[in-house]
């Protein structure tokens, strides 16, 4: 059908056809709500009045006011930290130790390490519900047989946090495992050769050595689990808790969803996804140009 | 691409007590690993008077299939998973004709706004869905197709990792072979279909695991739009379940789990080390 013209115009049309498709389904589910939930986000509307209520910044202004907001900014902040100590550093100590290790040896803990990655988060969720359970259940019965008052865990504002946080570790932990097997796979066995040869071995060859030769990965690594956070810190909640007991678990992104379906404020419930979507784009950006100065590229 | 991914051989020295610490940091990990869901196999196969009798035994002393069966006659569990399966295996299919016609565009052809039209692509990689997703509801809530499969899969068809591996596989493809075919008067179905399609056969079928694995387990998009009990997928139902009547019934609840967990572990272990290739090779190589 496009035998009269020429070939370059020919060309252009079968690439652009070959890649509308994907163009207009991401113009239509990705940039189209993305602009619709900013408009949103200057109104007061309920989801099924016919009326949506022009309030300025209002939404954006009660954001800053809500203590409930604060509390779940604070909480994304433990969130935040707890993961990065659990499926960032632990990852990289796993696998430090990995290198220690007989290769057979290797692949069992690797193949066993990583399999919870597989398994549906909120599934995951439910799983761990029981093994949560006070009576019956795996952590209870275990607390119980040493004579330990079994927890509640998600009933009590206290540990409701760190059992969410547990549950995204166990299921998180082996996707970064497999990156940094992967990085440090790269690094060539002559670099180390040299190292050894020079007499830098143990702790100081893994800080002067392999951790910057790792630093791309590194650096890959927490814009992915960025990119992946915002499931990480909703489904276990969703399923779970709602954001209870007494907001201890709610977060940030979290607070999108019970503001538009829980109370039914679409409004405000797109202030805060405007203001997510704004927070993640700085990080995104001060974590790329971090990477162009600091990572140390090794010729491969 | 190496055959199999793994930390380097350097042959580092350490002593045997470093040896050991490190072996007892990867057991407690693995134990963590497995257990779980161990625990969650062994109760589902456990009568009740079992699973709260407190014991910490993991091979049920009198397993039983009640819950399973239970499962099947009172709450139809076939269909939840018939549900799981089409909206998966479909979204699966979608995601990889478009990921593999765009990857091929933009890899291949020249056309005006190319760069930012594959830029715009890529950057959906960083738009959290649950910025989006309450629009996205209103929308199809307003097309009046909520509780369909549609709903689920329509908005999430366009992949942006696809698109960005398939361009990435794709850019490196020999011109020449392509140019061949050309000038042998194959059509451009035919060059993808015949030259393209079986040089990258290895990646589209990780591709496709990888897929099929992330959408039988995604729950945050259909959790929305998937809200009568006979459409849900299994992670949405088992939630409702549970909120709804089975809060405490750990044997059923354990026991659609593991029909949750089974097929995603069934398809790992069967396809680990593809699987784990894939999930490495995510854009290091960019």
């Amino acid at each position: 059908m496009f035998s009269r013209l020429s070939l370059k115009t020919r060309n252009a049309l079968i690439g652009l056809l070959l890649v509308s498709p994907a163009v207009l389904l991401f113009a239509v589910f990705v940039y189209r709500p993305l602009i619709h939930t900013g408009i949103l986000s200057f109104y007061d509307w309920n989801m099924v009045s016919p009326t949506k209520t022009f309030i300025g910044w209002e939404n954006y202004v009660e954001m800053l006011e809500s203590s409930t907001l604060f509390k779940a900014l604070a909480n994304t902040g433990s969130y935040a930290t707890w993961l990065i100590g659990l499926i960032i550093l632990l990852p990289i100590l796993a696998t430090a130790g990995m290198t220690y290790i007989g290769k057979r040896t290797r692949k069992v803990y690797r193949v066993t390490l990583f399999s919870p990655t597989v398994v549906s988060l909120g599934i995951a969720s439910v799983m761990w519900l029981w093994v949560f359970n006070p009576i019956g259940g795996l952590l209870g019965t275990i607390f119980t047989k040493v004579g330990l008052e079994p927890l509640n865990w998600l009933s009590a504002p206290q540990t409701a946090l760190i059992a969410i946080i547990i549950i995204v570790g166990w299921k998180a932990f082996g996707y970064n495992l497999l990156l940094i097997v992967a990085g440090l796979g790269g690094i060539s066995t002559e670099i180390i050769d040299a190292c050894k040869v020079d007499g830098a071995e143990g702790v100081k060859l893994w800080i002067y050595v392999v951790l910057p030769l790792l630093s791309p990965t590194i650096f890959f690594i927490f814009i992915s689990t960025l990119s992946m956070s915002t499931e990480y810190v909703f489904t276990p909640v969703h399923v779970l808790t709602g954001g209870g007991p007494v907001n201890a678990t709610t977060n940030i992104v979290f607070e999108i969803w019970r503001q538009a379906f829980r109370w039914f404020r679409v409004g405000y419930s797109s202030a805060i996804a405007i203001s997510v979507f704004v927070v993640f784009l700085i990080l995104m950006i001060i974590q790329m140009l971090l990477s162009e100065k600091v990572v140390s590229y090794d010729e491969r | 691409m190496r055959g199999e991914y793994d930390v380097g051989e350097w042959g580092l020295r350490s002593s045997k007590l470093t040896r050991t610490l490190w072996h007892i940091l990867l057991v407690i990990l693995s134990v963590i690993a497995l257990v779980p869901v161990i625990w969650m196999f062994s109760t589902s196969l456990k009568p009740p008077q079992e699973i709260f009798g407190g014991g910490l035994n993991f091979i049920p002393k009198q397993p039983t299939t009640q819950h399973f069966t239970r499962l099947w006659e009172n709450y139809n569990i076939i269909k939840i998973m018939y549900n799981t399966l089409v909206v998966a295996l479909s979204q699966t299919f979608m995601q990889l004709v478009i990921s593999i016609l765009a990857g091929y565009g933009f890899a291949k052809y020249k056309f005006p706004l190319r760069e930012p039209l594959f830029y715009l692509c890529v950057a959906t990689m960083f738009i959290p869905i649950q910025v989006i997703m309450v629009s996205n509801y209103l929308m199809i809530s307003d097309w009046g197709m909520v509780n369909t499969f549609t709903a689920v899969v329509l908005p999430q068809m366009a992949n942006a990792f696809g698109i960005f591996l398939m361009r990435q596989h794709l850019r490196v493809f020999p011109e020449s072979l392509l140019e061949a075919a050309r000038i042998d008067g194959a059509g451009e179905m035919r060059v993808v279909l015949q030259i393209v399609f079986p040089a990258i056969k290895s990646t589209i079928v990780a591709l496709a695991i990888l897929f099929f694995i992330n959408n039988w387990n995604q729950y945050v998009w259909p959790s929305l739009v998937l809200t009568s009990p006979e459409s849900m997928t299994l992670p949405i139902w088992l939630r409702q379940f549970m909120h709804a009547e089975g809060g405490s019934d750990w044997g059923m609840l354990m026991a659609a789990s593991s029909l949750g967990v089974i097929p995603a572990l069934l398809a790992y272990v069967l396809a680990h080390r593809q699987i784990m290739n894939t999930f490495a090779s995510t854009g290091l190589k960019g």
